[in-house]
């Protein structure tokens, strides 16, 4: 009786031990917007803490990258990213972001005259196009791209984009008056720039808790791969 | 600063998640599947009015070919995994080679 008890509790440990260990992997492979990788930005509202955590690969000027020149060398056709979550690559290792992708392939292309293909990966989770916009102006003009490719998604960014919408009121707006656009920062005046919202360890631990897709555990061994929301803060 | 001859262009949101378990787990039942792909759906087309007026506005056709059920992951409707990005690199390449390198192609002649 007491050996099967002891069993029980040797397997309990043992499934313990696998989850703490295949969280633990993810939290280091994948970009997890709990962990402490975002940090505030006076010009964006929010940005990548620089060279913070090389598994997720953020790079000295603080993106999902590796390390790039200003300067645009004669040979080089650079494509710049920008965008949110799903351009910055949540939930996949860098090398399997799609940027990283395509310039692999690109690089046997014949139009591009043998130049080599740089793409530069300005995206950002949360963010929203005003911030896009003002990452435009301010970071990514000075790397001279050939090309700006720009992810929109619906689901949120139209919420983001509208003072009125958005219940975060802790990033930058535009509007449009008299047909141009008109940069409403407030967030600069009011924002706490020590920290993030509900950056405290206990804040985190009660949203990862109160998280419906948190509490189904077993979802970071479906059939389709791992996600994000599988991280578990409350292991590391 | 900024630089004049680049190009811009704006990427299509790819097909959403297929599961409809994963919409209520990641937003508790307020955002159900069929009103996020309606969104989508009308974001492409205002996106796609615009592009036949502007020939600035250049459209990267990565809503299309995106494997919805096992590009994603089950309790995630809208970050993909590597089999979508990878779907997506094959949409962003082949605009390339199609649309950009005619335009490079005239530029030089």
């Amino acid at each position: 009786m007491k050996s099967h008890g002891s069993k029980r509790l040797l397997a309990t440990l043992s499934v313990l031990a696998a989850l703490f260990i295949l969280t633990s992997h993810i939290t280091v492979s994948t970009i997890d917007p709990l962990g402490d990788i975002l940090v505030r930005d006076r010009v964006t509202g929010v940005g990548f803490k620089e060279a913070v955590s090389p598994e997720v690969g953020i790079n000295s000027r603080g993106l999902r990258d590796s390390e790039h020149q200003i300067e645009k060398p004669a040979d080089v056709y650079r494509i710049a990213f920008l965008g949110g979550s799903y351009m910055a690559g949540l939930g996949v290792l860098r090398e399997e972001t799609f940027w990283h992708l395509m310039s692999t392939r690109l690089a046997s292309c014949p139009f591009l005259d043998g130049k080599r293909i740089e793409p530069i990966n300005f995206a950002v989770p949360s963010f929203d196009t005003a911030q896009e916009l003002l990452t435009l102006r301010h970071r990514v003009w000075r790397y001279q791209p050939d090309l700006v490719i720009l992810g929109f998604n619906p689901d949120n960014d139209v919420r983001n984009n509208s003072r009125t919408l958005e219940p975060y009121k802790d990033r930058p707006f535009y509007s449009l008056r008299d047909g141009l656009l008109q940069l409403d920062d407030r967030f600069l005046r009011e924002t706490d720039f020590e920290k993030l919202p509900g950056h405290n360890p206990w804040g985190q631990l009660k949203k990862h808790y109160k998280s419906p897709s948190r509490r189904v555990g077993w979802d970071f061994v479906g059939r389709s791969g791992i996600s994000y929301r599988c991280v578990a803060p409350a292991f590391v | 600063m900024a630089a004049p001859e680049s190009v811009i262009a704006v990427l299509l949101p790819p097909l959403y998640n297929q599961s409809e378990r994963a919409f209520r787990l990641n937003y508790n039942g307020k955002y159900p599947r069929w009103r996020q792909l309606r969104n989508r759906a009308r974001f492409i087309e205002l996106m796609v009015q615009l592009a036949r007026t502007r020939q600035d506005v250049k459209l990267v056709p990565t809503n299309l070919f995106v494997d919805p059920i096992e590009g994603y992951p089950s309790n995630n409707a809208l970050h993909f995994n590597a089999l979508v990005a990878k779907q997506i690199a094959g949409s962003v390449f082949s605009w390339m080679m199609g649309d950009l390198a005619g335009k490079v192609v005239l530029q030089r002649e």
